[in-house]
């Protein structure tokens, strides 16, 4: 079994995530176990020969993508703002950023 | 009327022949919903004043009897990632569960602009991240062949909706299989298109260098009648293809028949369940009794792909899902009292608002994206990704050793029963061990029935998959009509 995740990783990867994780500590060790044989089975990765192969990157065919910069409506500002879970006066409201 | 006979092409010729009105034919599906959706749960919510608006709109149309567009009073289910205006947008997640569209997604906005009827959103699993539909933080979905099994996932609700007669066709997306593999285990078509050839503006992102949203349908042709609709070049989607492509659904038997299929010796590994390999078999023996032409072929990385999928797909995913933070939207309002400042609003809302498998996933991207682990995981996926690729664009050869189109087991196994690998995530991700290849190298791929079947017949569905060369729709889909028309 991979030892490249515990607790203190799990902690660590969480709060990098912003997650807050569960309080129920049996939950998290399994957590930690389903993601150590998720690791344990990447290890088959380790015996392709990848000398000179470059890295795929993204999946895209385009080359290069250009619009014009123009200012369109695509969002109804009503139906926006109103998903606010909390706003004064047509602002977003959120706890203070700097303290 | 029976729900399930039902095909684009009949209804279109319906409408035209005034046999039934869209309206009559409205009705009639969201009629048979509230009988049947009860036992499946495919749909998470239902659309019903759009719906007759446009009906009464598609039968104006059929009224007038001019330019009518294919989909004109068509009724359709839309996956629950894909934003429409005005209406809820889960993604199968509690962290949405309150979300209303500000915006159409550019499929929605082309399905409307052919006075299509959406009935409705479907299940699926949390952010489209599953094999079964049981990630959904909602409920499950039920395979409608048997209410026991699952219907395949992450777009279960939509495949399970065609499958049991609640909508002629509907949307998917499909990242590593979330089409196919439902389709298959529905027993109904699917398709994923190449990448680029259908805009993701307003899908919700899951892993954008695969995601791609196609449709089912319960025939090839009204998959291809769905696919001409929803494709094509948009400005709001940077890796939208803009060359045209000609229509796909016009079946040309002459044209299917001059194709050469190869069969690659990996997808037909031990493991396979022995009724999916006999299925497949009798697929590929019937397309040589129409005569079409098989080569063996390889694609030596394979059995790589999963790892690096699932190196690749949660490190995407945790990069994609760092914007639901809860504070344009979410349940903030419930948390105020515990919250003092910003970094607490972030923990406690994905905390509460993403269930096991995503936090699992973002979790696991983040560890492999992490200092010191990059190289050795993420960076190495991406080199082995690159082998897989290669493999394609080696059988895909324009030269007289290469194959037009690849013919595949589309799941390794039927329908499993909901539950049996819901503890386990491993066996989970094994579901996808066959459509993950197709994502990575961004080509085409449909998943068709063995044959038709019928709900309630007892047999289990088994799905074979045509793969086709960038852009190459039209093999695939030829190939898939010939196959169904004869």
């Amino acid at each position: 079994m991979s030892e490249r995740i515990n607790e203190e990783t799990i902690e660590h990867l969480a709060a990098l995530a912003r997650i807050e994780l569960e309080k129920d500590s049996r939950k998290n060790k399994k957590l930690i176990s389903d993601l150590s044989s998720i690791l344990d089975y990447f290890e088959d990765l380790n015996t392709v020969d990848t000398e000179g192969i470059p890295p795929a990157v993204g999946g895209s065919f385009v080359k290069d993508a250009y619009r014009k910069d123009e200012v369109k409506d695509v969002s109804k500002e009503s139906l926006l703002k109103g998903q606010f879970p909390n706003s004064e006066n047509g602002f977003l409201k959120i706890p203070p950023v700097f303290e | 009327m029976n729900t399930h006979t039902f095909t684009i092409r009949s209804l279109y010729d319906g409408f035209r022949k005034k046999e039934f009105s869209a309206k009559e034919i409205t009705e009639f599906f969201f009629r048979r919903i509230e009988e049947k959706d009860k036992e499946i749960g495919a749909y998470l919510s239902l659309t019903k004043n759009h719906a007759f608006d446009v009906a009464k709109r598609a039968d104006e149309l059929f009224q007038k009897n001019t330019n009518i567009p294919l989909l004109a009073g068509i009724p359709l289910a839309l996956k629950d990632n894909m934003l429409f205006e005005g209406t809820k947008t889960t993604a199968g997640s509690k962290i949405l569960e309150h979300y209303i569209s500000s915006y159409d997604a550019t499929v929605i906005r082309k399905l409307k602009d052919q006075c299509a009827v959406l009935l409705g959103k479907t299940n699926l699993d949390e952010f489209a991240m599953g094999s079964s539909t049981e990630n959904s933080a909602f409920h499950v979905t039920r395979n409608p062949h048997d209410l026991s099994r699952v219907p395949g996932g992450s777009s279960g609700g939509s495949a399970a909706a065609v499958a049991g007669g609640l909508a002629v066709a509907s949307l998917g997306s499909d990242t590593g299989g979330s089409i196919r593999q439902p389709a298959s285990l529905c027993g109904v078509v699917g398709l994923k298109p190449t990448y680029g050839m259908v805009s993701r503006y307003g899908l919700i992102a899951l892993a954008s260098s695969l995601d791609q949203i196609g449709p089912f349908a319960k025939t090839v042709e009204d998959v291809a009648m769905v696919y001409d609709a929803i494709k094509g070049h948009d400005e709001h989607d940077a890796t939208s293809i803009p060359d045209e492509q000609p229509e796909t659904h016009h079946y040309d038997s002459d044209y299917a028949k001059q194709l050469v299929v190869g069969i690659p010796k990996e997808y037909f590994i031990d493991g396979i369940e022995k009724e999916v390999q006999k299925g497949v078999n009798e697929a590929i023996e019937k397309f040589k009794r129409l005569g079409v032409r098989f080569k063996e072929i390889s694609l030596p990385h394979t059995k790589f792909a999963l790892s690096c999928y699932y190196i690749i797909l949660p490190a995407e995913v945790s990069a994609n899902l760092a914007r639901f933070d809860g504070i344009r939207y979410g349940n903030i309002s419930n948390l105020k009292s515990q919250i003092s400042n910003l970094k607490e609003l972030y923990e406690k809302s994905k905390g509460m608002g993403f269930g096991p498998e995503t936090k699992r996933r973002v979790l696991l991207g983040t560890f492999v994206l992490s200092a010191g682990y990059y190289d050795a995981y993420y960076g190495k996926a991406q080199k082995v990704r690159q082998l897989i690729n290669n493999d394609f664009t080696k059988v895909f050869d324009d030269t007289e050793d290469g194959v037009d189109v690849i013919l595949a087991p589309t799941s390794p196994t039927r329908a499993f029963k909901i539950g049996e690998r819901a503890s386990d995530p491993l066996s989970m991700y094994l579901s996808d061990i066959f459509t993950i290849p197709a994502n990575f190298a961004g080509i085409p791929a449909l998943s068709v029935p063995v044959k038709q079947y019928v709900v309630g017949s007892g047999e289990l569905p088994v799905g074979f998959q045509l793969i086709g060369k960038k852009m190459h729709e039209k093999d695939i889909l030829a190939l898939g009509m010939y196959y169904e028309k004869n």
